[in-house]
C-alpha cells in the first residue's frame, strides 16, 4: 500500500511527508531544521519526558513535543518562535534547578548534551531555587560504572536500552514525580543485580550520570613504580576507535599511533590482545572440533564477552555446558603474560602489573572475577606464596576513553605520532585476530582456523562473507569439505536471547554460536569513545576489515609466536595444561 | 562455584522458605484467574501487604517479580510509584492523614500535629511497639467529610482532634470503627 502523503507548513515553507511521520523527523529530515532534543532516541527511547523538543502547532493550544507528535494533514508548525525559545530555556532551567553543574569537573563535559543545550539556547542564569536538600548517594556498587543521581534528567534512556536493546531490565524508575530516579531493584546498586556490566546505557546517557569506574589513578601509579614492569594489551575493537578521541576521522585505523603513544606513556611492553585472540582461537576452534568429532554439547557458544558471560550465567544457567570453556581474550593474556612470558624473561611474576585497554566496560567486572587468578595458582607451589600473596591475572582494565584521557593527560599529540610496532613476542597477531572487534570476527576466525585443521587443505577464499554484517542476527551454513556447518551470530542480548531461548528448548539447529554483548560486538562497546555519527559502527567495522587485509598473517594457527607458545610451554591446544590455564568455569547467578 | 556477595543479584537471591514459596505461587495463580488470565499487580501487592504485616519484603518482591514475568526493577519501579505502598517495614496499622487542599483548609494540619503527640512519632515513622506507622497522603477521595484519614482499610472524616484518641485505641484493640 501507498503511504499516503501529508501537507505540511514548517516555518512558513510547505513540505509533504509520509503518513506517520513526527514533527520532529519532518523538520530534521524534509525541511532541515534542527530542533533540540534531549530524551528522544530514535527507535529506542521515544517517550517525550523532557519537552525540550517543543515546537508551536497553530491551532494547539499548548506547545507540542515534536519528538512523539506525528504530522497531520495541513499542520502549520513553527520551530523558533519566541515562545517556544522561551519554554525550552524554561524547561532546561527546570532541569538545571536541582543539577551539581559541576562543568568543571565533570567526565562528560566536552559531550554533555545538556550543557551543550544550555549553552545554545543561552541560559545564564537559573530562576528556580534547588528543592532538594541533599546532594543523591552515588551508586558506586558496581565493578564497571558508576552512576550519579544528581546528574541524571529522567530522560530514561538508559532504561529503555537496558530493557528493549540489552534485555536485561536492571533499570528503571522510581518513585514519582520530582523524588524519581532511576536506580535498581530495591535501590541495592548495579553491582547486586542482574546489570552485566555492558556499558550501553553509559553511551546513551545525555549527561554525565553515568560513568565508568576509572582505574587511571591505578596505572599511574604502577607507571610511576620503578619495582613494577608494567604491559600493556590492547584489544582490536580499540585500534579503529581511538582515533576519534583525537579528532581524527572516524574509522581511522590508529594502530600504529596507539602503540606509540602508549609506550610514550612509559609502559615497560606494549603488547596485543590480538595475540591472546590467536590463542583463544586455537582453545576454541579445537573444542568445537572436539565436540564434533566426540557428539560432544553442541550449538558450541562462544565466551569472550563477560558482558554476555554474566547474562547467561543470570538467564540461562541451565546451558552454561553450551558455552565454550575458554577464557576471554584479555583473561587468557593476563595468565599467559605472568605465566609463559615470566618464565621466559626470568621475570617475578609478582612484578608484573597487566593493565588492558578495552572497549567495555564489563571487562572491569570480569578481571575481578575471584577464578581469574590463574597464574597464582601456577606459581604459588613453585614460589612458595601464602594465599594472601595472591595476584589478578589482569591487574588494571582501561577502556578507550580511559586510555585516551591518559594520554590527553600527558600532553601526547597523538595524531601527529609516528606509527609504531607491538612488542614481541606478545604482540604478534594475525588478521583472524583483528576481527574479533566485529560482530560476527570470533566466528570467521574460528572457521578459517577450524576448515583447514579438518581439511587439512587450505583455504582459498579466507573472507566468509557470510558472517559479517551489523544485523542483530546472522546465520549461515558453511561447506566444509563435504560437512556442512550451521553457524549462528548475534549481537546484542536481546539478540542473544533469542537464540538461547532454542537452545534451552534443545530446538537449536546450529553447531556454532557467537554471541557478542554489545550492539555490533565489541567495536560498539560500552568502553569506546561516544560518537553522534549513526553510521559509527560501520565506519570502525569497515576498519576492521581493511586491517585484516593488510595483515600478512590472516590465520590464527599461523601465527608464528602462537605456534611457538604451543612447542615451548602449553604443548597442543586443549592440553591439559592449557586447560588449567587458558580455560575457565562459570556459576549459576540465578538462584532459583 | 561459589558467590560472592559483590555478584549475587539481590533480585532472584530469595531466603524464603519453602511455604512462603507456595503462597506467592497460589497468590499470582489464583490472581491471574480472577482476572481471567491477566495480572492485577495492585491486587497482588495488597495480598503481600496483609500477609506481609504492611510492607514488601525484598525477598518477596524478588520471587513474584520472576512468577509474573518481570524484572525486580520494574516491579521495584510499580511498587515505589505508589504511595501507598512500601518497601520498609511498617506497623501493624498503617495512619493515612490526608494533607491535600480540602482536608488542609478544613484543619488537617492539627490533626496531624495531635497524631503526632499522641502516637511520638513523625510522618513514615513508626511507633516503638510497632503498633502505628503515620503517614501523609494525598486526596483519600472523600473531600466532603474533610479533614479525613484512613486507618488500613477504615476511613475517618469529619475529624477533630479530640477523636483520635478513641480510634487509635479501638485500633489498637483490635476492632474498627
Ligand atoms: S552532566 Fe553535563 S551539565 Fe551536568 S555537570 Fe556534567 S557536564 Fe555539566
Ligand atoms: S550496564 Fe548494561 S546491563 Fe547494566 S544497567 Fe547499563 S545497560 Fe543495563
Ligand atoms: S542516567 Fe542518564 S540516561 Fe539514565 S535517565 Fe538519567 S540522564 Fe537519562
Ligand atoms: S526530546 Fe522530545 S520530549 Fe524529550
Ligand atoms: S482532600 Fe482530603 S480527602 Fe480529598
Amino acid at each position: 500500500m501507498e503511504t499516503r502523503m501529508l501537507n505540511v507548513r514548517i516555518n512558513g515553507r510547505d513540505y509533504q511527508v509520509p503518513d506517520g511521520t513526527t514533527i520532529l523527523k519532518a523538520a530534521r529530515e524534509y525541511a532541515k531544521i534542527d530542533v533540540p532534543t534531549l530524551c528522544y532516541l530514535e527507535g529506542i527511547s521515544e517517550e517525550g519526558a523532557c519537552a525540550i523538543c517543543v515546537v508551536e502547532v497553530k491551532g494547539a493550544r499548548n506547545l507540542q513535543r515534536a519528538c512523539v507528535v506525528k504530522v497531520g494533514e495541513g499542520m502549520e508548525v513553527w520551530t523558533n518562535t519566541s515562545r517556544v525559545r522561551e519554554a525550552r530555556k524554561l524547561n532546561v532551567e527546570l532541569l538545571l534547578a536541582n543539577h551539581p553543574k559541576d562543568c568543571l569537573m565533570c567526565e562528560k563535559s566536552q559531550i554533555c548534551d545538556l550543557r551543550e543545550l544550555a549553552s545554545e539556547l543561552g541560559v545564564r542564569e537559573v530562576e528556580f531555587p534547588r528543592t532538594r536538600t541533599d546532594l543523591l548517594p552515588l551508586d558506586n556498587t558496581s565493578l564497571s560504572l558508576v552512576r550519579d543521581p544528581n546528574k541524571c534528567v529522567l530522560c530514561r534512556r538508559c532504561v529503555n536500552v537496558c530493557a528493549k536493546v540489552q534485555s536485561v531490565y536492571a533499570i528503571d524508575i522510581m518513585g514519582r514525580g520530582s523524588n524519581s530516579t532511576v536506580s535498581t531493584f530495591l535501590d541495592a546498586g548495579l553491582g547486586n543485580v542482574e546489570c552485566v556490566n555492558c556499558g550501553q546505557c553509559l553511551l546513551v546517557c545525555p549527561t554525565g550520570a553515568i560513568t565508568e569506574r576509572s582505574e587511571i589513578p591505578d596505572v599511574w601509579k604502577a607507571l610511576g613504580d620503578p619495582d613494577k614492569i608494567v604491559v600493556v594489551e590492547t584489544a582490536p575493537a580499540v585500534r579503529v576507535a581511538i582515533g576519534e578521541e583525537f579528532g581524527m576521522p572516524d574509522g581511522t585505523q590508529a594502530t600504529g599511533k596507539m602503540a606509540a603513544a602508549l609506550r610514550s606513556l612509559g609502559f615497560d611492553k606494549v603488547f596485543d590482545t590480538d595475540f591472546s585472540a590467536d590463542l583463544t582461537i586455537m582453545e576454541e576452534g579445537f573444542e568445537l572440533i572436539g565436540r564434533i568429532k566426540n557428539g560432544g554439547t553442541l550449538p558450541l557458544i562462544t565466551s569472550c564477552s563477560p558482558g554476555w558471560i554474566k547474562f547467561a550465567e543470570t538467564f540461562f544457567p541451565k546451558v552454561m555446558d553450551h558455552v565454550s570453556t575458554c577464557k576471554s581474550p584479555q583473561q587468557m593474556f593476563g595468565t599467559v603474560t605472568k605465566t609463559y612470558w615470566a618464565e621466559k624473561m626470568g621475570i617475578d611474576p609478582r612484578k608484573i602489573v597487566v593493565v588492558s585497554v578495552m572497549p567495555c566496560t564489563a571487562k572491569k567486572f570480569e578481571k575481578e572475577r575471584p577464578e581469574m587468578k590463574t597464574a597464582f595458582h601456577y606459581w604459588q607451589e613453585k614460589l612458595g606464596l601464602k594465599d594472601e600473596e595472591s595476584f589478578k591475572d589482569v591487574d588494571c582494565v582501561l577502556t578507550t576513553r580511559e586510555a585516551a584521557q591518559m594520554i590527553r593527560e600527558a600532553g601526547i599529540d597523538f595524531a601527529s605520532l609516528p606509527d609504531e610496532d607491538f612488542d614481541k613476542p606478545l604482540g604478534e597477531s594475525t588478521g583472524a585476530a583483528v576481527i574479533f572487534g566485529a560482530t560476527g570476527g570470533v566466528m570467521e576466525a574460528a572457521l578459517r582456523t577450524a576448515y583447514e585443521v579438518i581439511t587439512t587443505k587450505s583455504l582459498a577464499k579466507l573472507d566468509f562473507e557470510d558472517v559479517r554484517g551489523l544485523e542483530g542476527i546472522k546465520s549461515a551454513d558453511v561447506d566444509i569439505d563435504g560437512m556442512t556447518l550451521k553457524v549462528a551470530i548475534a549481537n546484542g542480548r536481546g539478540n542473544a536471547r533469542v537464540l538461547m531461548e532454542q537452545v534451552q528448548k534443545g530446538e537449536s539447529p546450529y553447531h556454532f554460536i557467537e554471541i557478542m554483548c554489545c550492539p555490533g560486538g565489541c567495536l560498539g562497546g560500552g568502553g569506546q569513545p561516544i560518537s553522534d555519527n549513526p553510521d559509527i559502527k560501520k565506519r570502525r567495522a569497515e576498519a576492521i576489515y581493511r586491517e585484516d587485509a593488510g595483515k600478512p598473517i590472516r590465520k590464527s594457527h599461523e601465527n608464528p609466536e602462537v605456534k611457538e607458545i604451543y612447542k615451548d610451554f602449553l604443548g597442543e591446544p586443549n592440553s591439559e595444561k592449557a586447560h588449567h590455564l587458558l580455560h575457565t568455569e562459570y556459576c549459576d547467578r540465578s538462584c532459583e | 562455584m561459589e558467590l560472592d556477595n559483590v555478584t549475587r543479584p539481590v533480585g532472584q537471591a530469595q531466603p524464603l522458605s519453602d511455604e512462603d514459596r507456595r503462597f506467592l505461587r497460589e497468590l499470582v495463580e489464583t490472581n491471574r484467574i480472577e482476572h481471567h488470565g491477566r495480572l492485577s499487580y495492585m491486587d497482588i501487592m495488597f495480598d503481600l501487604e496483609h500477609r506481609y504485616g504492611n510492607s514488601l519484603p525484598g525477598p518477596v518482591l524478588g520471587e513474584v517479580a520472576r512468577l509474573v514475568g518481570t524484572s525486580p526493577a520494574q516491579l521495584n519501579g510499580f511498587v515505589t510509584f505508589y504511595t501507598m505502598l512500601s518497601t520498609a517495614p511498617r506497623g501493624k496499622h498503617v495512619v493515612r492523614v490526608c494533607t491535600s487542599g480540602p482536608c488542609h483548609v478544613s484543619g488537617a494540619p492539627a490533626i496531624l500535629s495531635s497524631l503526632r503527640q499522641l502516637l511520638g512519632v513523625g510522618i513514615g515513622e513508626t511507633t516503638p511497639d510497632g503498633e502505628f506507622t503515620l503517614e501523609g497522603s494525598s486526596c483519600l477521595g472523600i473531600c466532603g467529610v474533610s479533614p479525613a484519614l484512613m486507618i488500613d482499610d477504615d476511613a475517618y472524616g469529619n475529624l477533630t482532634p479530640e477523636d483520635l484518641p478513641r480510634i487509635l485505641d479501638t485500633k489498637r484493640a483490635g476492632g474498627a470503627q
